[in-house]
């Protein structure tokens, strides 16, 4: 199983898609700051501008698309590194960044055909699938790592001192149930190219759930469901980018629901992956 | 006799259809062992099921003495280059030997150096995979194949697409590996004349099934003896034949008749075609081709 995770880290940092990721992670944090420096000033400027921005939100309103939020405090009280991580998470860059490359990453042995000259030779060959998440799980902690450190940066240039670290303790957890929501999502969208045996599923997947996209296929499934008795039912429930969207630092109740969610998805998406990959013939 | 490999009644089937039907083959240590068929003909398939990247729907195989559950703890000894090499394009020769080096923990030092100098390849350098011809890209293929303590190679159409010096130097590659290192090969071809320059021992297989299994000197000695008559009036030499007594002949085409029997008479049949006044331009005892063989037993060139 070493030699496997130690195979994946190997062929990780030779990937061009892997060296692109970061770049473009990199780009995308700093575009972010960038952004939001403008949308402050243009804030600050137009006093009605916020309040117009605050009546334009709507809890039930659907957001297709990746769109990046500028808070209403961040104009008068700064800017915690905290809120500017969980606006990251809500506008689901990262996740959207890690599944394309998932998808290429857990593809490539296939496409290469790489893949036929180990896979025969190992005595549980599900390990395989095991060895690419801990492949995946580094590259996504690189990216977490260039995002944080990127945003630090340009967010020292551009917001001067208007970007404040705040707490530390909720800076931490927020990171870490991000972290750990995102690595479910990776093993999702490589379960999906497992199953699939190709990139193309999990990649488009991948991006209509962070897009959004799906939100218009559960207000179909909703529909369908309540019309059978169940009033209640709200399918985004179960989705993992809900609780992508969702994660605060300040609501405990939110984190424990990421964390179980999280764990929930990464153990049965890694098992289904692990076990396609030990029963199916390699083509 | 003890086998490196032996397979028992495998059998590989897609929904209805049956790939590979009841193969039973045996392979003795350092045996170049021929598979031969022709497309479609289930080669592959049993190549993918001995070499673990694939289940057998029934039956079950013995390697290096050990069978079910137990073999898959020796299937480190097997390398495989089944249909096309696999190999990271963007990376280097040594690059792609490297990964594999250590996906099967091998921690030699100079390991990729000699595994490249063994296939030909130490001077690809940095060169990209994706820039290498097709005959440098199977040298890769069969490097890749022998990285860890590999004694059995699986080869699956080695030679497909290569021209006639890249068949040459993959030939000799796999010779010398076979005496120098005791390496046994399993090698799939439809390219007979070629199999037949290396191979020790052949199976022949054909709708999935394995019609024969032989040594090369058993396979020699099968390739039906006959004598070749070269004459420009075969009908009257076919009379001669006749008169002879010689029922088993065949014309073959306008110059040529073929006679499968008396095969010691060759100059008794000489002296009566002369004085019957039958010009001939030659006469002598020839073997069949290894293809034509494959072909009567597959069920004719029709089939091929």
């Amino acid at each position: 199983m070493l030699n496997l995770i130690r195979m994946n880290l190997y062929s990780l940092f030779r990937t061009v898609s892997f060296w692109v990721m970061i770049a473009v992670t990199a780009v995308i944090a700093v575009f972010f700051v960038y952004m939001t420096n403008v949308d402050i000033e243009y804030m600050s400027e137009e006093n009605s501008a916020a309040e117009q921005t605050a009546q334009q939100t709507d809890e039930n309103e659907i957001t297709v698309g990746i769109a990046v939020e500028t808070l209403d405090e961040w104009v008068d009280q700064g800017i915690e590194m905290v809120s500017l991580f969980q606006v990251m998470g809500s506008s689901a860059i990262i996740a959207l960044l890690a599944s394309i490359f998932v998808a290429i990453y857990t593809n490539a042995e296939q496409k290469t055909g790489f893949i036929k000259n180990i896979a025969g030779q190992l005595p549980k060959r599900g390990m395989l699938s095991l060895a690419k998440l801990s492949g995946i799980a580094v590259e996504l902690l690189i990216m977490f790592g260039v995002y944080i450190l990127a945003t630090v940066i340009s967010g020292k240039i551009i917001l001067g001192d208007k970007l404040v670290l705040g707490d530390v303790g909720d800076l931490i957890k927020i990171i870490a149930v991000q972290y750990l929501l995102h690595l479910a999502f990776c093993s999702f969208v490589q379960m999906l190219c497992t199953v699939a045996r190709g990139a193309g599923i999990g990649m488009t997947v991948g991006i209509l759930f962070c897009s959004g996209m799906t939100s218009l296929v559960y207000m179909g499934i909703n529909y369908v469901v309540s019309k059978l008795g169940a009033e209640d039912f709200d399918v985004s429930k179960y989705d993992l980018m809900t609780y992508i969207g969702s994660a605060s630092a300040s609501d405990s109740d939110m984190m424990t629901k990421c964390i179980i969610a999280g764990a929930a998805y990464l153990v049965i998406c890694t098992a289904v992956s692990m076990l396609v990959m030990q029963k199916r013939d390699i083509k | 006799m003890a086998y490196i490999l032996s397979t028992s009644g495998l059998t590989k089937q897609y929904g209805k259809q049956k790939a590979v039907n009841n193969v039973n083959i045996h392979i003795r240590q350092g045996d170049i062992y021929g598979l031969i068929g022709r497309n479609g003909a289930g080669k592959t398939t049993v190549l993918k099921m001995i070499s673990g990247l694939a289940a057998p729907t029934e039956g079950e195989f013995t390697l290096f003495g050990k069978s079910g559950r137990e073999a898959a703890k020796v299937m480190n000894r097997v390398g495989t280059l089944i249909e096309a090499p696999g190999a990271y394009r963007e990376m280097s020769a040594a690059g792609n030997i490297k990964l594999k080096c250590i996906a099967m923990g091998v921690r030699k030092k100079g390991v990729v150096e000699e595994l490249l100098k063994t296939v030909g390849l130490e001077n690809a350098g940095r060169k990209a995979v994706k820039n290498f011809s097709l005959g440098m890209k199977q040298r890769l293929g069969i490097a890749l194949a022998l990285v860890g303590d590999t004694d059995l190679v699986v080869l699956d159409e080695p030679i497909n697409g290569l021209d006639p010096q890249g068949i040459a130097e993959i030939r000799e590659t796999i010779e010398r590996l076979n005496r120098e290192k005791g390496i046994t090969f399993i090698i799939s071809s439809h390219i007979l004349e070629e199999l037949s320059k290396i191979a020790t021992s052949y199976g022949i297989i054909h709708n999935g099934e394995l019609l024969q299994e032989l040594t090369k000197e058993e396979l020699m000695s099968r390739c039906m003896e006959r004598i070749e008559l070269v004459t420009d009036d075969t009908a009257r030499a076919a009379t001669v034949l006749e008169d002879m007594g010689i029922t088993q002949y065949k014309v073959v085409d306008k110059t040529t008749i073929q006679i499968y029997e008396r095969l010691n008479g060759v100059s008794d049949i000489a002296m009566r075609l002369t004085e019957s006044g039958v010009k001939f331009g030659g006469i002598s005892v020839k073997n069949e081709a290894l293809e034509d063989y494959f072909l009567n037993l597959t069920g004719g060139a029709q089939n091929a």
